[in-house]
C-alpha cells in the first residue's frame, strides 16, 4: 500500500447481458439515439481531438457528479430528510450513470476517449465530519446543487441549442432534461433546511456556497483568457459554442440560477 | 448466463494512452470547519497552487468550447 495519490487511468465498461437488459429497460432512451451517424470528413484532425478530449472530460465530470449525487443522498438519510425529498434525489445517481455513458459514447463516436489519468479517492470535497448531520447535508448540497448544478442548466440548454447533429443534440437534450430536477432540488432543500440550522451553521453553509462559487469563477476567468471564437467548418459535427457566447450565458446563469436566490435566502451577502 | 462464472461484458470507455493526456487534480479531504480557515479560500484565486484545485489539468490552453465542455467548465464543477 502507497500513503500518496493513487494514478488511474480513467476508462469504463458494462457488464452486459442482463444486467444491460434491466438497465436498457430504466432508461432506453439511450439506445433509441441516433448511435453511428456523425460524419466526420470534413473535420480538421485537432478538432477531432480536442472533441474527443472533451466528451472524453464531460464523461468523467458525470462521473464525478454521481459520486456527489450519491454523497449527497447518504447525507439527506443520515439527516433524516423529508422522505419525498430524499425520493427525488435517489433518481439523480441514475441520471448521472446515463450522463457517463452518453458523453463516454460520443467520445467513442469521435475515434476513442483521451486520457485522463486520476486518484479515485479525490473526487470530491466531503464536508467537515465534525459538522451535525443537517449542517453536512446543506454543506455538499448548497455547493454539488445550489452552485454547480444550478449554474449549469443554462449554458447546457446553450449547448444543446447549438448542436445541429441529431446525435449530440440528442445527448444534450437528454442532459438538459435531467439536470432541470437536479437544479431546483438544492434549493428545496435548503428551504426546509435553513430554518433548523444555527447561526453558526447556517454562515458555514454560506462560506461552503461562496467556495463553490469561487472554484467556478477561477475556471471562468482560464476559460476566458484562452478566449477563440466557433470554428465554422467544424459546428456542424461538433456543436462548438464560441467563448462570447459562453461568457455571456455563464455571467447570467451565475446571477440569476446561484447569486440571487443564495442572497433571497440570506445564505449568503 | 449468471452463475457459470463466466461474463461477457464490453468496454465503454477506452482511452487512446498519450493523447491528450490529462491529469485530474484530487480534491482536498473536506471543506474546513473552522470560520478563518474556510473565508481564506476566497483569495486562493490567484494562488497557482490551489487555484484549479479539484480541475483537471492539462497543458497548452485551447480556448474552443463545445458542448461537453460547458459540462466540463460548469456543471459539474464540484469544487
Amino acid at each position: 500500500m502507497s500513503d500518496g495519490p493513487r494514478d488511474e487511468l480513467f476508462e469504463l465498461e458494462l457488464f452486459g447481458e442482463g444486467v444491460e437488459r434491466r438497465y436498457r429497460k430504466m432508461r432506453p432512451e439511450v439506445e433509441a439515439m441516433p448511435w453511428g451517424t456523425m460524419v466526420l470528413d470534413g473535420v480538421s484532425a485537432p478538432a477531432l481531438i480536442a472533441a474527443r478530449k472533451r466528451w472524453t472530460g464531460a464523461a468523467f465530470q458525470e462521473h464525478r457528479t454521481g459520486i456527489a449525487c450519491t454523497a449527497a443522498l447518504r447525507l439527506l438519510f443520515e439527516c433524516r430528510a423529508p422522505i419525498d425529498l430524499i425520493s427525488l434525489a435517489a433518481r439523480f445517481p441514475l441520471d448521472e450513470a446515463v450522463h457517463v455513458e452518453l458523453c463516454a459514447r460520443m467520445a467513442m463516436e469521435l475515434g476513442g476517449g483521451t486520457e485522463i489519468r486520476h486518484d479515485p479517492d479525490g473526487m470530491i470535497v466531503d464536508p467537515d465530519p465534525k459538522l451535525a448531520p443537517l449542517a453536512r447535508a446543506a454543506d455538499a448540497i448548497v455547493r454539488f446543487f445550489c452552485v454547480g448544478e444550478s449554474v449549469s442548466i443554462p449554458l447546457l440548454r446553450g449547448a444543446w441549442h447549438a448542436a445541429r447533429h441529431p446525435l449530440p443534440r440528442a445527448v444534450l437534450g437528454r442532459i438538459v432534461r435531467d439536470e432541470a430536477a437536479h437544479g431546483t432540488f438544492g434549493y428545496s432543500f435548503l428551504d426546509w433546511a435553513l430554518p433548523q440550522l444555527s447561526a453558526d451553521e447556517r454562515a458555514h453553509v454560506g462560506r461552503a456556497a461562496r467556495i463553490a462559487i469561487d472554484a467556478v469563477h477561477r475556471v471562468w476567468k482560464r476559460a476566458a483568457a484562452e478566449r477563440r471564437a466557433a470554428p465554422e467548418d467544424d459546428s456542424d459535427a461538433l456543436a462548438w459554442l464560441g467563448t462570447d457566447a459562453y461568457t455571456a450565458m455563464a455571467e447570467r446563469a451565475m446571477q440569476t440560477r446561484v447569486l440571487t436566490p443564495l442572497r433571497a435566502r440570506g445564505v449568503i451577502s | 448466463m449468471a452463475g457459470d462464472g463466466k461474463r461477457v461484458g464490453r468496454k465503454l470507455l477506452v482511452a487512446s494512452l498519450g493523447v491528450a493526456t490529462v491529469s485530474f487534480v484530487a480534491c482536498g479531504k473536506s471543506t474546513p470547519l473552522a470560520a478563518d480557515a474556510s473565508a481564506d479560500h476566497a483569495d486562493d484565486a490567484d494562488d497557482d497552487s490551489n487555484a484549479d484545485a479539484g480541475q483537471p489539468q492539462d497543458g497548452p490552453p485551447e480556448g474552443v468550447f463545445d458542448a461537453a465542455i460547458d459540462r466540463q467548465f460548469t456543471g459539474n464543477i464540484i469544487p
